[in-house]
């Protein structure tokens, strides 16, 4: 092999890795009221005092670290359901969509299982429920949507779709236009109003946090191409900790 | 870019260049990665893949390796300059420390991160101009500061892999 080519392959072997780089968390304190849990395989959150018959399976966002979602996870935790995040490859779920079905064989849960994903993540959830659409109660996107290779339109559970103003990573209008990909549209000005919805035929509930970005619904720090927030991480999990827990009450209450 | 950065990359520079002009062979390496150990608890897991290229050169009794290790690791991804002392047992077989300095790649701050290990290459086939092998090894790895992040900073794991040298 001719000394350029040998050269080459190494920048082109460098060159991919670096572009591989993930955005690390910032500092998160775990509240003492959970057990936490990390193996090779995944991080899981469940709350000590109680036993709770419904399982969040949470995907990281493309090229960040896991536990960059400690700290929105851990409020959802608190409110007595299970949370499991799984490890992926480089941190890229995108390289392993079938890996939720291991992931189950691994992680003990009974009773009621949702899942959802953060951007990239997003994408992985979907293509778990256009796969196995009866392993799962409901699907939470947050900051990301469909295209029509993941439409899961026909799906008979329900979908949170929670996006952000200044997200310009998954701006509103691709969130909102990628509606047809999804069960029927509903938009909620307020997370209150599922209280006084009824139950029904499968829905896509939109919800918009203002103020908010890409990054900040996990917690790590600016991300590249991101808009400015224009409320604190905290705020935003605040919103996105409500709406999920609206969610999934209304829906259990079907 | 920091004066340890600034060093730590000519120093880099100057020992690729170096074992460039003495190179004898080039080795390129794919392992897939299981994992056995991670902190204090024994258990298997997938520890990812790895890609090697490496220059060799030898002497009478040992040949010495120098080149980039790129991973994927319970971190993400790392990549890592690499040295391995290696001694021929027979024709086919050789046995090699390995020591690996690197960085784990983070957003905006990489985290140190070294191995240490040992592997044995048995010689496959041998080609007009090439030889492929297979590798098989033992290596511990540490990332000091993801304990910052993560509970998971030290793995012990097992590279099996196939290399071709030309």
């Amino acid at each position: 092999m001719r000394e350029n080519s040998k050269i080459l392959l190494l920048f082109t072997i460098l060159t991919l890795l670096v572009i591989a780089c993930s955005y690390l968390p910032e500092g998160v304190h775990i509240d003492t009221a959970l057990n936490y849990q990390e193996t090779p395989e995944y991080l899981s959150l469940d709350l000590i005092s109680y036993d709770s018959d419904i399982t969040l399976l949470f995907l990281p966002g493309g090229l960040v670290d896991p536990h960059a979602y400690l700290s929105l996870m851990q409020r959802i935790a608190l409110d007595s359901i299970n949370v499991v995040i799984p490890k992926f490859t480089s941190n890229l779920a995108i390289f392993e969509l079938s890996k939720y079905e291991s992931l189950l064989d691994i992680y003990p849960h009974t009773g009621f299982l949702y899942i959802s994903g953060h951007s990239l993540g997003g994408i992985a959830a979907l293509s778990a429920v256009a796969e196995s659409p009866n392993n799962f109660e409901g699907l939470i996107l947050l900051g990301t949507y469909p295209s029509e290779a993941f439409a899961i339109s026909d799906w008979d559970h329900s979908v949170l779709s929670l996006y952000a103003e200044n997200d310009s990573l998954s701006t509103s209008a691709e969130v909102l236009g990628a509606s047809a990909f999804l069960p029927e549209k509903e938009i909620l000005s307020n997370v209150n109003s599922l209280d006084t919805l009824s139950a029904g035929s499968a829905k896509t509930f939109y919800y918009l946090i203002s103020g908010g970005n890409h990054a900040q619904f996990g917690d790590y720090g600016v991300q590249r191409g991101d808009g400015v927030p224009s409320i604190s991480v905290e705020e935003q999990h605040q919103q996105i900790h409500a709406a999920i827990m609206k969610f999934i009450r209304w829906d259990r209450s079907e | 870019m920091s004066k340890f950065k600034r060093k730590y990359l000519i120093c880099f520079v100057l020992l690729v260049l170096v074992t460039m002009s003495y190179a004898q062979e080039f080795d390129l390496k794919v392992s897939t990665i299981q994992g056995i150990r991670y902190n204090s608890i024994w258990d298997t897991y997938p520890g990812g893949i790895e890609i090697t290229a490496a220059y060799r050169s030898s002497d009478t009794i040992f040949d010495y390796s120098f080149g980039m290790s790129a991973r994927t690791v319970q971190w993400g991804t790392q990549v890592s300059i690499l040295s391995e002392l290696s001694y021929s047992l027979f024709d086919n077989l050789r046995i090699g420390l390995e020591v690996q300095n690197g960085l784990a790649l983070f957003y905006t701050s990489p985290l140190y991160v070294y191995s240490i290990g040992m592997n044995t290459d048995l010689i496959l086939l041998k080609l007009n101009k090439a030889v492929i092998g297979a590798r098989l090894g033992l290596r511990f790895t540490h990332c000091p500061k993801y304990l910052n992040y993560g509970a998971i900073n030290c793995i012990l794991d097992i590279p099996i892999g196939l290399f071709i040298s030309f």
